[in-house]
């Protein structure tokens, strides 16, 4: 039983001549194929090879920026620069009623005397 | 001649002797690192435009005080403050706060009001800058015994607004005996 099946293996495997158009079919697969997958390939890639490269740069730098931004949308930051723009002005305020005060007595002191 | 008039009359002489010079109206103010020990309350607050417009974005339309302080913010570009509080008489360096007096000294910058108390020692000069007739910064020091103050705003100030500010500020009449006032032009 094992003479025959190797036999049959022989038989299966031996060397079978292609014939002469065999390259030439091949190549003609070949190049069909190229060609379809460079019909699937995009348009705009085809046009604008560069176009892959820039948006990758823009979603870079989108997420740069949305995560600089970060800080401004920080409601404790905002809150705390709120109290301290309050302050300042409080303080500026009490310091320009002092030369208000003065200058408003001195004239009141002037109609006065004028009178 | 009212309050009113007599300021704006001293803006227009100001303004037409201001030199075509004008200043950077943001001072470099001293650092007083080492007063923030000495001090029994130490206030530093730097606003620039980045927090400034921060600021804004937080402020309570519906607030007095906030609506107010809206109003001022227009056209400004940065606020500085530093005002410390000691427990006893002139220990701060007389001599740092004579070096930003010293920048004040500067063609643009024009001393506005000078007061000058003699019993309480206060003192306190209103500079502004000028580029023309417009109002480009605005700088007061104002020093007392225990207590100094130096105020740099820069952008056009609205010194009318600032002013108004004080009565939804609640702030305080300060009861000093102001026997002084020069208002000066440099």
């Amino acid at each position: 039983m094992n003479e025959r099946f190797d036999e049959q293996l022989k038989q299966a495997l031996r060397p079978v001549d292609p014939g002469e158009d065999f390259t030439a079919r091949v190549m003609a697969r070949v190049t069909s194929n190229v060609t379809s997958i460079q019909r699937r390939r995009s348009p705009l890639i085809a046009v604008l090879p560069w176009a892959p490269a820039a948006l990758a740069a823009s979603l870079l730098m989108a997420i740069f920026m949305t995560h600089d931004q970060h800080p401004v949308e920080d409601p404790q930051a905002g809150l705390r620069a709120r109290e301290q723009l309050l302050e300042a002005l409080r303080v500026t305020s009490e310091k320009l009623d002092i030369a208000y005060q003065v200058v408003h007595n001195e004239t009141h002191a002037d109609s006065d005397a004028g009178a | 001649m009212n309050l009113r008039t007599r300021l704006a009359a001293l803006l227009m002489l100001i303004s037409a002797s201001a030199g075509a010079a004008s200043p950077e109206p943001k001072l470099l103010l001293p650092e007083f690192a080492a007063l923030e020990e000495k001090a029994a309350e130490a206030v530093t607050i730097t606003l620039d435009p980045a927090l400034l417009g921060m600021a804004a974005k937080f402020l309570d339309p519906n607030n007095p005080e906030d609506a107010a302080a809206r109003e001022v913010l227009t056209g400004l570009q940065g606020i500085y403050v530093k005002s410390y509080t000691f427990e006893s008489d002139f220990v701060y360096p007389k001599a740092e706060v004579d070096r930003v007096r010293k920048q004040l000294s500067s063609p643009g910058w024009s001393r506005l009001v000078e007061v000058r108390s003699k019993k309480e020692q206060a003192n306190v000069d209103i500079y502004i800058s000028l580029d023309g007739n417009k109002a480009r910064g605005l700088a007061i020091i104002a020093t007392e015994p225990r207590e100094f103050t130096i105020v740099n705003i820069v952008g056009s100030v609205d010194l009318d607004k600032l002013h108004k500010l004080e009565g939804k500020f609640g702030v305080p009449d300060l009861e000093l005996e102001r026997n002084k006032a020069v208002p000066a032009q440099k």
